[in-house]
């Protein structure tokens, strides 16, 4: 370790530094963009109206009863409405295990911060599809 | 018999209260001719030519505003780069690219409380930060900014025979500033900041100081504005490359910034002698580090890259700018490259490294200068 040795990784750290100033940068600018997650990732759900038949299996399978359901509410002959309560489910994945028509999926989408905790039940204008505002930041929307 | 007439006593009354009346007019009168003749040889002396562009150029372009506009851009600037360093992105929410964060971080701290710790000096406590930035801002003055003089009505502020040495003056007052700071705070952690500061000047002024001894020696002068237009035919960064490094190196040392952060490692000593600074008072504080690091671009810039000399087609105070962008970007480059260092691996490098190196190349340049004659003549401004 002689002088002009440090004097050599001296100058291969700052040729580093100096390269890096050009690189990109490697955050996420977060609520606007988000990284891309992989295809079976346990985000939030999403409801098939037309193939659900109200048996109730998701709503049984749900171990923290996170999942409400209402029977008056039909958009099709034999199908209900699903209320989502986000703040007790624990994406374990039971109740898409259990619906056996297809009806009921996760979803890759995971960013699902509100301002306030009721808008975290997902009632069934939000949770049967998965347009939701666009973001605006400086003139680009995101989503 | 009575001497006194009581009847022409009450009658003069009016004539004496008129008398009265007009002796504090009189008074009032020469005190408004007073007031108004101030007011006219105010206005004479800013509104003369030689003064008003003197008033411009101190006040407006190189001088006060300029230089904190500056400062503003060089935190930015620093921030940035910093992040980009750090694969991160900066500050990006306030304005375009991040360039108002510095007016909303100013705004919040401003309108933060200031807390006076009870053991405080509080005349001190509250005089130094103050002091501290006047005295960082004061060497601005003595920036060579443009090719023509200021006494023959450039684009600079002033400049002395002696303007290096006082520049240096200056400066050195600043670990004092920190030192007292540190003692006035009635804090353990912001003596022992304050004497790391005082520490780390130790260490690098001397180098720092013979670095430059170069420059003023093929100058011939002590002048900035000397120094900076002897290098018209030759850049004193190709005959004093040495140098020009050890300058950097002691510089960076000096300010206390990354490799050489000491004074205010923030995981040893809470944030050094600035510990107990808060709101306005650390913003002074935190304004006087940038101001100094730019101080040192700008004296790198006027001491080995030919100051305002460049390219011919731009006037001088654009050269110098970009020469000095270049050099502030270097500056923080080196400045976020390093580990921190300990207190006396500074003074142990400093002494056995950079002042052996910087007193070689100034004998270098001596030997040169007298064995090498075809050098004198691009010094002199002839070849």
């Amino acid at each position: 370790m002689g002088f002009f040795s440090v004097l050599g990784d001296c100058f291969q750290i700052l040729k580093h530094t100096f390269r890096q100033v050009f690189m990109r940068p490697f955050t996420y600018f977060f609520p606007f963009e988000d990284r891309i997650y992989p295809e079976r990732t346990r985000g939030r759900h999403i409801h098939v109206r037309e193939n659900c038949t109200a048996c109730a299996q998701c709503v049984r399978a749900c171990p923290v009863v996170a999942i409400r359901m209402d029977k008056e509410d039909k958009m099709y002959e034999k199908d209900c409405a699903l209320y989502f309560d986000y703040t007790r489910c624990i994406f374990c994945g039971l109740c898409t295990q259990a619906c056996r028509f297809e009806a009921l999926f996760h979803t890759p989408v995971v960013d699902l911060s509100e301002g306030d905790r009721e808008d975290l039940i997902f009632g069934p204008d939000k949770i049967e599809t998965l347009d939701r505002d666009p973001l605006k930041w400086r003139g680009r929307e995101f989503r | 018999m009575l001497q006194f007439d009581f009847w022409a006593w009450l009658a003069g009354i009016p004539q004496w209260l008129e008398d009265v009346i007009l002796w504090i007019w009189g008074i009032l009168k020469g005190i408004i001719w007073w007031l108004w003749g101030v007011i006219e040889w105010v206005w004479a002396t800013v509104f003369a030519p030689t003064n008003f562009y003197f008033l411009f150029r101190a006040v407006l372009f190189p001088g006060l505003i300029f230089v904190v506009l500056a400062l503003i851009w060089a935190v930015w600037f620093t921030r940035k780069l910093w992040g980009r360093i750090q694969d991160r992105r900066g500050p990006v929410h306030m304005g375009k690219y991040g360039g108002l964060q510095l007016f909303a971080d100013a705004i919040k701290l401003i309108a933060k409380e200031t807390i006076i710790p009870e053991k405080a000096k509080r005349w001190m406590f509250r005089f130094l930060p103050g002091l501290l930035l006047v005295v960082v801002l004061i060497p601005f003055a003595f920036i060579p900014w443009d090719t023509v003089s200021a006494v023959n009505g450039g684009w600079a502020i002033a400049d002395l025979s002696v303007s290096l040495v006082l520049v240096f003056a200056f400066l050195t007052a600043v670990p004092v500033v920190a030192l007292l700071a540190g003692w006035v705070s009635g804090s353990k952690y912001t003596l022992i900041g304050g004497f790391r500061a005082a520490n780390n000047q130790f260490a690098a002024e001397i180098p720092m100081i013979i670095s430059t001894i170069g420059c003023a020696f093929l100058a011939r002068s002590l002048s900035l504005f000397d120094i900076s237009m002897g290098q018209t035919s030759i850049w004193y960064a190709v005959l004093l490359p040495i140098n020009l490094a050890t300058f950097l190196v002691s510089a960076i040392a000096s300010v206390g910034v990354f490799p050489f952060d000491a004074p205010v490692a923030d995981s040893e000593i809470i944030f050094g002698w600035r510990t107990e600074y808060t709101g306005i008072y650390f913003t002074l504080t935190y304004f006087a580090e940038f101001a100094e690091q730019m101080l040192y671009s700008a004296l790198i810039v006027a001491l080995f890259l030919g100051g305002p000399n460049g390219f011919p087609f731009l006037p001088g105070p654009v050269n110098f700018i970009i020469k000095f962008i270049i050099t502030f970007f270097f500056f923080v480059l080196v400045s976020s490259s390093f580990q921190r260092l300990r207190q006396d691996q500074i003074v142990y490098y400093c002494w056995k490294y950079l002042l052996p190196l910087a007193i070689l190349n100034v004998i270098i340049i001596m030997f040169a200068v007298v064995y090498l004659p075809g050098l004198m003549l691009p010094l002199l401004g002839v070849g």
